[in-house]
């Protein structure tokens, strides 16, 4: 009796084995072409990539309603990357190994793509990421791609700022993950060439949440201004209320993270008068101006960080011409050489060229919540 | 100076009241049934959820509300996961799995119906700014609760024929039954007087620090090493670990680079597990 049962459960087993192999695998000659894509849709860095993953999703509904590309519907193989370097490893793991994409879009957060990047190079699959701005993953490999700057340029402008606007001592205050570590040396290293100073440099844990002392030895020092780097307007948010609450009311430099539209709309008090800045980008574009109309239509709010939205949207459109140059077949080579052929590319973020390290050439720009509203300062 | 100085101790106390409130409710159940209940975060983090859910009918139905559905969704998890477990005569090892086990199951529940993204639950929170430091109104009421509970906990141990019986069954659950004490009736006590505190944690820690559904998780940890270095026997002893927790880091951070606050917390308790193993307040474990 025991045999029999341990008989039909192997064979209950092989058939699922084999009934899943076409599934996850590469649909050879099959209807639909599968991609991966890794983006945090759980945890803090939801607030990224839910809005990211939904820009991601108009792009591949308007392709395969407009015929897919040569007649084959483009599909993506999610994984939960979890704004986290060890998850991003897992997604790329799982992606390149066990569903055999022969691209990934992703990750968002830098820590997932620079964790990713090396599995995916070995496995010579592409990694385009919409958002990932640590200046390191311009070296990551030949396959690796972006479609947000380096923040080499990011953090140097808001240095650069920041000096102009006449502070002489500034603190830093950054989240213990890569992208947020990038920008405090690039900040740091850029506002100290341009002969500012460093009053002093404070890292705190992904997984915290009370910040009170560490925003007190700021506020005990009173510099001129603050430079800030979060990871996610989660703790972006907490540690600007503390550190408004322990007494620093001076002027506050930061990157993207604290000027995302979610985070104006919710705390216009609390991010009022801060400096932060953002890739430029024309959001009146025509194709920009079409995905978010299709986006507050289908999820009943403005676009929380448009430039990455737009980015993700462009590299669904970028993936599938290469794919469609190829005449539907899906070859990362090819793919990696017609990215890095890619010149003046019309998209949603504006005119695209890859430089030779797969990096985007596009500016910055540094705006001011003035009166709840986002103003460009140039 | 001196004003940093005490706003210096007064964020320690304020982060050591926070931790209290989570161990104050975690050591009270394992006083009583001798294993790590982890699930702990969890159900505190549904507690913050549910007030969230009824913020809208305003404080006077959230708060009692949220903290009775908690408080019986904590003896409900008792009665589903750990009592059947306990029937087959399970070892403390494989409750603490399953308490694991429960408590990615109760956040995944949460992050189900709330999704992943953080939730402020808006409120007037003035800053008191009382010459030498400032603390706002919710920091006022987590150090309030905290020592109510360091005082109610006491009281409710030492005096109250439950706290006695609950200490009996601590000490020898075989020769308490002899004496008519039903444990399970005691442990279904236990964890909805925990599952209780582990509300009203949840609802002060998510009006200080906003919510998420894995809010629970470092809490549960941070207040387990405040437990310990009180001393897990003792549920006045954990409360004071944890205060002591909270000034150890966040002095400790004023001189050392604030990277190292986790690192603070957890050398102090390996301090305490080598030097003074049964904590500030516990007595020493008898040998079995």
């Amino acid at each position: 009796m025991k045999k029999t049962y341990a008989l039909f459960l192997t064979l209950a087993l092989l058939l699922a084995a084999c009934s899943s192999g076409p599934l996850s695998g590469t649909p050879h000659g099959s209807g639909t072409l599968v991609i991966g894509g890794m983006y945090p849709l759980t945890g803090d860095g939801a607030a990224y990539g839910i809005p990211i993953q939904h820009a991601t999703d108009i792009a591949i509904k308007e392709l395969n309603d407009a015929g897919g590309i040569g007649g084959k519907d483009l599909k993506i193989v999610w994984e939960d990357s979890k704004c986290d370097a060890k998850d991003g490893a897992t997604a790329a793991q799982k992606l390149t190994g066990v569903d055999n994409v022969k691209v990934i879009l992703g990750g968002i957060c830098s820590g997932e793509t620079l964790a990713a990047a090396p599995i995916t190079e070995e496995a010579g699959v592409i990694l385009l990421s919409p958002s990932s701005t640590n200046p390191k993953i311009t070296d990551a490999g030949d396959f690796v791609f972006r479609t947000a700057p380096s923040d080499a340029y990011g953090g140097k402008v808001a240095a650069e700022y920041a000096r102009k606007q006449g502070y002489k001592t500034v603190s830093i205050i950054a989240e213990n993950s890569d992208y947020a570590q990038g920008l405090r040396t690039v900040f740091r290293d850029s506002f100290k060439a341009l002969g500012g100073s460093i009053a002093n440099e404070q890292t705190f844990d992904p997984d915290a949440s009370d910040f009170k002392t560490i925003v007190l030895k700021v506020v005990d020092i009173y510099p001129d201004a603050v430079y800030l780097a979060p990871q996610t307007p989660a703790k972006g948010v907490l540690l600007l209320k503390q550190l408004r609450e322990q007494g620093y009311k001076g002027p506050i430099v930061t990157a993207e993270v604290l000027i995302g539209r979610d985070v104006i709309k919710e705390h216009p008090d609390l991010v009022e008068g801060i400096a932060g800045v953002e890739v430029h980008f024309d959001e009146t574009n025509p194709k920009a101006k079409k995905l978010f109309d299709e986006y507050r239509s289908l999820y009943n709010e403005d676009p929380p960080f448009p430039a990455y939205m737009a980015a993700a949207y462009d590299n669904v459109n970028l993936i599938a011409d290469a794919i469609g140059a190829n005449d539907g077949e899906i070859d990362a080579d090819q793919i990696k050489d017609y990215l890095y052929h890619v010149k003046d590319y019309d998209g949603a973020l504006g005119k695209l060229t890859f430089d030779q390290n797969g990096d985007p050439i596009l500016d910055f720009d540094v705006k001011k919540v003035i009166g709840g509203n986002l103003v460009v300062l140039g | 100076m001196s004003s940093i100085a005490a706003q210096l101790i007064l964020n320690g106390v304020i982060a050591g009241a926070i931790y209290t409130l989570v161990a104050s409710g975690f050591s009270l159940i394992y006083n009583v049934t001798k294993f790590m209940h982890f699930a702990h975060g969890a159900i505190l983090a549904i507690g913050a959820y549910l007030f969230y859910a009824f913020f809208g009918l305003g404080w006077a139905v959230a708060l009692p509300v949220s903290i009775i559905l908690t408080s019986i969704l904590g003896a409900l998890t008792n009665f589903l996961v750990y009592r059947p477990l306990r029937k087959r005569k399970a070892s403390s090892a494989v409750l603490l799995i399953s308490s694991l086990a429960a408590m990615i199951f109760l956040n995944a529940t949460l992050l189900a119906f709330w999704g992943a993204d953080v939730k402020t639950l808006p409120h007037a929170n003035p800053i008191f700014d009382v010459g030498i430091a400032s603390i706002t109104a919710t920091q006022i009421a987590i150090v309030a609760v905290a020592l109510l509970l360091l005082l109610g906990l006491t009281l409710l141990m030492k005096k109250t024929r439950l706290g006695k019986a609950m200490r009996a069954l601590a000490d020898n659950k075989d020769v308490a039954q002899t004496v008519g004490i039903n444990p399970e009736r005691i442990y279904t006590v236990a964890f909805l007087i925990g599952s209780a505190l582990a509300a009203v944690a949840g609802i002060l820690i998510g009006l200080e620090q906003n919510l998420n559904p894995v809010m629970g998780i470092q809490l549960v940890i941070n207040g387990f090493a405040g437990a310990v270095i009180g001393g897990m026997t003792s549920v006045p002893g954990a409360i004071l670990g944890s205060l002591l927790l909270g000034l150890v880091e966040n002095i400790g951070i004023w001189w050392l680079p604030s990277g190292y606050k986790g690192a603070i917390a957890f050398a102090l308790l390996f301090l305490f597990l080598l030097f003074r193993p049964q904590g500030i307040l516990g007595k020493k474990q008898r040998e079995a």
